[in-house]
């Protein structure tokens, strides 16, 4: 292989390839790894860095989450889990700009 | 209104749309209400030795009606109970017992009281209040089991019901806190300075792992913030670590580790020092610190013997803090 050509692959994996698997490493590791974390294997390390991140309300070991209403109004229903009135909690109401109030 | 509401519960204050639930998996958003999904539906319910807490200061030799629901604030990647406390409640089948028959049941089987423990009772914590209350007016005491992660609002509402408490100081480190419990270490030191300021017989528990919180400096940090913030009569129990669930990449805590922070504590003015997890010779009794004999001595969670009459040793007369009938 002449110098020429050896140049032009250097240049063609600098410019090409190289982002291109940075990119790639980047939106893996920024995926939700799901429930089990990390540790399912799945990988996710930014997105578990940034859920972690400083404030305490990130350091939780799973952010709220959304759940199936219809299963659960069943569950409810047949008295497996109970809709008992908790204590310690606050309405949180917007404003007519929108903008929510505590 | 946003149909959106955030639990002051526990540090993490989680703010939870219509359908939510919080970090804790059984408090949740339901159209608009907070609520509780694990209100009398314990998924564990054992009758236990009191020292199993442990709790060795508070009535020695009876039995603890003990009971927990599914859930946890925190996510210690060595939890012991981790199949029902970062179980989701509708994965776990639950028993149902009303407050009611908490205490009905504690009382037929001979128990002296009821304990809140095996997950966190912080998240089932109406649950807690209202057997607790039951349970009181029954001629019962109450213990609670806990990592301690609550805002001090609740802490201190609850407390007066409370008689006993066994807090999990993990760490006396944030970062520890923050990356192996998922949660911060200030709202627990503040919740052990909260219960020994409103009278709540307090016990505290620190589970060594080897490699991670077993350093000299992090054990004399700890025994020394217990000796100048909580007092030199709080009984600290170190626990052995063993490789489960998140954490399994490193060996039991060595023997020589525990005995290296039963002298570090010894040193650090601490005066009731206990080995758990583990069979020791003698970490488990209880010595009076002006004569040396051992007062209550253990076999596990069994008392061989008790030499404590009215609250003091036998031999000497030193009163030894607790509550002992």
């Amino acid at each position: 292989m002449d110098c020429g050509n050896r140049i032009l692959i250097m240049h063609y994996m600098k410019l090409t390839l190289l982002p291109m698997a940075l990119a790639l490493t980047v939106a893996v590791a920024a995926r939700d790894p799901g429930e089990g974390g990390t540790d399912t294997g799945r990988t996710g390390i930014l997105w578990e860095m940034v859920s972690r991140a400083e404030s305490v309300r990130t350091v939780a070991v799973r952010p709220p989450s959304f759940v199936d209403m219809e299963r659960f109004r069943e569950l409810i229903r047949r008295g497996f889990l109970t809709r008992h009135p908790a204590k310690w909690s606050m309405a949180l109401e917007e404003d007519s700009t929108g903008e929510e109030r505590r | 209104m946003s149909g959106r509401v955030q639990c002051l519960l526990c540090p993490h204050t989680c703010e939870l749309e219509e359908g939510q639930r919080g970090t804790c998996r059984v408090r949740m958003n339901l159209d608009g209400e907070l609520v509780s999904l694990v209100y009398g539906r314990p998924v564990a319910a054992h009758v236990d030795p009191v020292e199993k807490k442990p709790v060795y200061h508070y009535l020695p030799g009876t039995r603890t009606f003990s009971i927990a629901t599914a859930g946890c604030n925190l996510g210690c990647e060595f939890c012991q109970n981790w199949e029902i406390s970062q179980a989701a409640p509708e994965d776990v089948p639950p028993y149902r017992m009303e407050p009611e028959e908490v205490v009905s049941r504690a009382e037929e089987t001979g128990c002296s009281s009821v304990a809140y423990t095996y997950t966190e009772p912080i998240v089932f914590y109406e649950y807690v209040e209202d057997t607790a209350r039951l349970a009181r007016e029954a001629g019962m005491g109450n213990i609670m089991v806990t990592a301690g992660y609550i805002n001090e609002g609740p802490l201190r509402e609850l407390a007066p019901l409370i008689d006993a408490a066994n807090v999990d100081l993990k760490s006396i480190r944030d970062d520890y806190y923050r990356s192996v419990c998922h949660g911060t270490v200030g709202p627990v030191l503040n919740t052990l300075q909260v219960l020994r300021e409103m009278g709540v017989w307090l016990e505290a528990t620190n589970l060594v792992v080897p490699g991670l919180n077993d350093s000299e400096e992090d054990l004399e940090g700890l025994c020394s913030w217990i000796a100048e913030n909580l007092g030199r009569d709080v009984p600290l129990h170190f626990s052995r670590f063993f490789p489960t669930y998140r954490m399994t990449d490193r060996p039991p805590t060595p023997l020589e580790t525990l005995e290296r922070a039963g002298e570090i504590a010894s040193a650090a003015g601490l005066r009731y020092v206990y080995v758990g997890n583990v069979v020791t010779g003698s970490g488990d009794d209880t010595f009076c610190p002006e004569c040396g004999r051992a007062v209550v001595r253990r076999d596990r969670f069994r008392i061989v013997e008790n030499g404590i009459e009215d609250g003091r040793c036998a031999g000497c007369g030193r009163e030894i803090p607790g509550v002992w009938q």
